[in-house]
């Protein structure tokens, strides 16, 4: 019996063509030219610094590379907004699928003619950075120009506010982003978090 | 048939989520703490109280959290929550499991409140299958919101679960359950359904499976524009959760043994415009769906050794839009693991894992088409030198390669190698006086594919050593002391492939010194008092080009400091213990950091947290 139902149970991974050789790769064509701004993240700092450019130049591989597998961006405030008026799923189980596809969405959307996006980094004197051994907390103000044109003229928002970074060093890997959140400020009513949170596929 | 239950008990509470809503032995409890630090004060304290008058079972419990926030300027945010449920064994077969729960949330000016009532009446007279129907009121109500106001509605549903029933050698259980909330603003419904079966046989033979189905449907209000969430377009949403598992362990001829699981899955949501306006693009219909298998052999020998060998597949796709992310994906990866012991005195452990992760486009060709390909291998030895001395050695390789086929994406291509060393010797020098010692090293290469200048290359270099030396001093039955200090070095540049060989070229360097003193001291048998000291200092030296002059004009490398900080830390830690689970603790850690150029910071923590059971 046991047997038989082992034959079978083997027999219908096989057929089902579950088989893929874990040694084979494919070849790479010559690269057309260098992919964006990145630099090695030996350090904490070069994180934010690769995530910057990341936003700038919209490339989604250098933005992946930035974040951990454990990757959550929390946002408090702007989803106790959301939850009020019944969108609190937006900012649930956000982590780095959910990141990833969001900014790509951000990325495909403002890298169409007419539309525009920049982002200015910089540190908090209120927040200084607390750099551990192989843990990091970062904080940066942040300022993300929004510009939309069209025949009727140009639309320009700036977002701007104050955000956390939690960073750690792997074994195996460099820094990476663990830990994102949004901080509460006064400096405008839409923040990166709300920015977000309408690009989210769900 | 010990086993065979232990088995089915387990299957049935971890597959089905099978237990009763009332916890009628949850000890009743209370909890107070408080902590503050330079920003934030943060209070918690929870009470919980269970009843038992033999046919009526209750259990209360009520939640605070208060929070606040000094800067960047003062918030309060306050919690409070109090739930009672019960259980009422009306007449044998039948209970009534009345159920409350009311909470207050505040941010500020925001409030939101909940209230639910529900009254949910357990059947259990049939003789496969308990039936459990129910109503209930919910009502949240929102103030200094926008939109603020009431949603409320009644809801109601029902929940029926059979019984394991023995059929074809299959301890076989479902359940099916459906619930509707008509709130008047955001009204939901969730459908779930689960088929399961546990097939114990021959002496020590599994074969577990289950089928599952579950559909949620909600309505919801979305922005017309970035970050504006008004109510002015409403769109329903559709959730299907779909999947199907299995888990075989058997014992095949030779005395190997098998281990066979799988499982497939299917996630996705559709939107549905319920006014004129078009959805945004946000709102798109998406899924993802996959399938896992992994197959599993070991074998022990000579009753010393073990050997695994396993073999995992993994296929998944997601569309979202048709764009970057939208993407199938291919794993196979082949693992194996021998553990066992050389002589009485040498253990051995060596593992490793080889596999390639292909990801392509969904709809044809991707500039996000790329391969991962994943080796780790770990080797580790310990020997017993004497009773009294024992040490081991660890060896291990990693290495990601990354290949992005696409010429756009591919000079990103690269090579992760991790080499790591490191030793740990335990000795026990005294019968009170044990000395720990641990060393490793560990170097990290990322070597570029596609370098197009041997000087301006990508390529960098990582490399990190460190050694912990401690001693545990246990001084007195009430007294002990640990001792221990701790160094670790770490330089990183650019690595540089010239006269046929790789150059390191350090961009900087970093020395980290941590001394650290622990004391426990227990004066009575119930109060633990520990203190700490820490003393840290951590060193950043850039490497930079520097004109000289002497001995002849050019120039040369010099280090130049880049970080100089120190840490100071004391911390002390009262514990006076009621019993095994309840306590009084007293905490308080201060923190002096003084970075050179930048002053020094200060920063205090002080908490207060008491347990008690009644």
């Amino acid at each position: 019996m046991k047997r038989l139902l082992f034959i079978v149970l083997a027999i219908g991974l096989l057929s089902a063509g579950c088989l893929k050789n874990p040694f084979a790769t494919r070849d790479s064509e010559l690269p057309a030219g260098t992919s964006g701004t990145w630099e090695t993240p030996a350090t904490p700092e070069v994180v934010l610094i690769n995530l910057l450019f990341a936003y700038n130049e919209k490339n989604i591989q250098n933005f992946q590379l930035c974040l951990s597998d454990q990757f959550v961006f929390s946002a408090p405030e702007d989803s106790i907004e959301a939850e009020a008026q019944g969108n609190g799923y937006l900012f649930h189980d956000w982590f780095k699928d959910v990141e990833l596809a969001t900014t790509q969405n951000i990325f495909s959307t403002f890298s169409e003619s007419g539309r525009y996006l920049d982002l200015i980094l910089s540190s908090s004197t209120d927040y200084p950075d607390s750099l551990g051994d192989t843990l990091a907390v970062i904080y940066r103000n942040y300022i993300l120009r929004v510009v939309e044109s069209d025949s009727l003229g140009v639309d320009t928002t700036l977002i701007e506010g104050l955000a956390g970074f939690g960073l750690s060093q792997t074994q195996f890997n460099w820094w990476s982003i663990d830990f994102w959140q949004e901080l509460p400020s006064t400096r405008s009513e839409l923040d990166w978090g709300d920015f977000k949170a309408e690009y989210r596929n769900r | 048939m010990v086993w065979k239950k232990s088995v089915i008990a387990l299957w049935a509470i971890g597959w089905l989520g099978i237990g009763s809503e009332v916890q009628a032995y949850t000890p009743s409890l209370l909890v107070f703490d408080y902590s503050q630090n330079n920003n934030t004060y943060t209070w918690d304290n929870s009470y919980q109280k269970a009843f038992d008058f033999d046919r009526l079972k209750c259990n209360l419990s009520i939640n605070t959290n208060s929070i606040l926030l000094k800067k960047p300027y003062r918030r309060w945010q306050e919690n409070v929550g109090a739930e009672f449920r019960a259980d009422y064994d009306i007449v044998k077969g039948i209970r009534l499991e009345p159920f409350m729960r009311h909470t207050r949330n505040a941010l500020e000016n925001r409030i939101v409140y909940t209230s639910e009532l529900k009254l949910a009446v357990p059947v259990d007279r049939i003789r496969h299958v308990q039936i459990t129907p129910f109503v209930a009121d919910r009502a949240i109500k929102r103030i200094g919101e926008s939109p603020a106001g009431v949603d409320e509605g009644l809801g109601y549903g029902v929940a029926a679960q059979t019984r394991p029933m023995r059929l074809l050698r299959n301890e076989v259980r479902s359940n099916i359950a459906y619930a509707y909330y008509g709130l008047n603003r955001i009204p939901f419904s969730e459908f779930s359904s689960a088929l399961a079966s546990v097939m114990p046989f021959a002496s020590a033979d599994t074969l577990t499976w289950r089928i599952y189905n579950n559909e949620n449907t909600t309505r919801y209000f979305v922005g017309a524009s970035p970050g504006s969430f008004g109510a002015d377009r409403i769109a329903r949403q559709v959730k299907i959760d779909r999947g199907a598992a299995y888990t075989a362990r058997l014992v095949l001829p030779a005395d190997f043994k098998a281990s066979l699981d799988g499982d497939i899955s299917f996630l996705s949501y559709y939107y549905r415009a319920e006014s004129t306006e078009p959805l945004n693009a946000a709102q798109a219909d998406n899924y993802n769906q996959g399938r896992n298998y992994r197959v599993e052999v070991s074998r022990d020998f000579y009753e010393r050794w073990r050997l695994t060998g396993g073999y995992r597949y993994r296929w998944g796709e997601e569309d979202y839009r048709g764009i970057f992310l939208d993407q199938w994906l291919e794993l196979g990866e082949l693992s194996f693991r021998l553990e066992g012991l050389v002589f009485e005195t040498d253990s051995v452990v060596f593992d490793g894992i080889a596999g390639v992760t292909s990801y392509y486009g969904l709809h044809g060709n991707s500039d996000s088409d790329r391969d991962l390909e994943t080796q780790i291998y770990n080797f580790r030895i310990r020997h017993v030198f004497q009773p009294e001395f024992s040490g081991d050695l660890r060896i291990g390789y990693s290495n990601f390669h990354q290949i992005y086929t696409r010429s756009l994406n591919s000079a990103n291509n690269n090579q992760n190698e991790t080499y790591l060393l490191g030793t740990t010797f335990n000795w026990r020098l005294a019968p009170r006086l044990v000395a720990n010692q641990e060393f490793g090293i560990q170097a990290n290469y990322i070597i570029y594919d596609y370098v197009p200048k041997p000087i301006d290359t990508p390529s960098r270099i990582f490399r990190r050593g460190y050694s912990r030396s401690a001693i545990e001093w246990q001084v007195t039955d009430r007294f002990n002391i640990v001792p221990a200090y701790l160094y670790r070095y770490e330089d990183y540049g650019k690595l540089i492939w010239s006269e046929e060989n790789w150059q390191q070229a350090t961009g900087w360097d970093r020395r980290y010194h941590n001394l650290n003193l622990k004391i426990g001291y227990r004066p009575f048998k119930d109060i633990y008092i520990e203190q700490e000291y820490s003393w840290e200092l951590k060193k950043e030296y850039n490497h930079v080009i520097a004109d000289v002059s002497m001995p002849v004009e050019g120039s040369e490398v010099i280090r130049e400091e880049r970080l100089h900080d120190f840490k100071n830390i004391a911390g002390v830690i009262m514990t006076w213990s009621f019993s095994q689970t309840e306590y009084l603790q007293l905490r308080y850690n201060r923190r002096e950091w003084a970075i050179r150029g930048r002053g020094t910071d200060i920063t205090e923590f002080v908490n207060v947290s008491v347990r008690y059971m009644f």
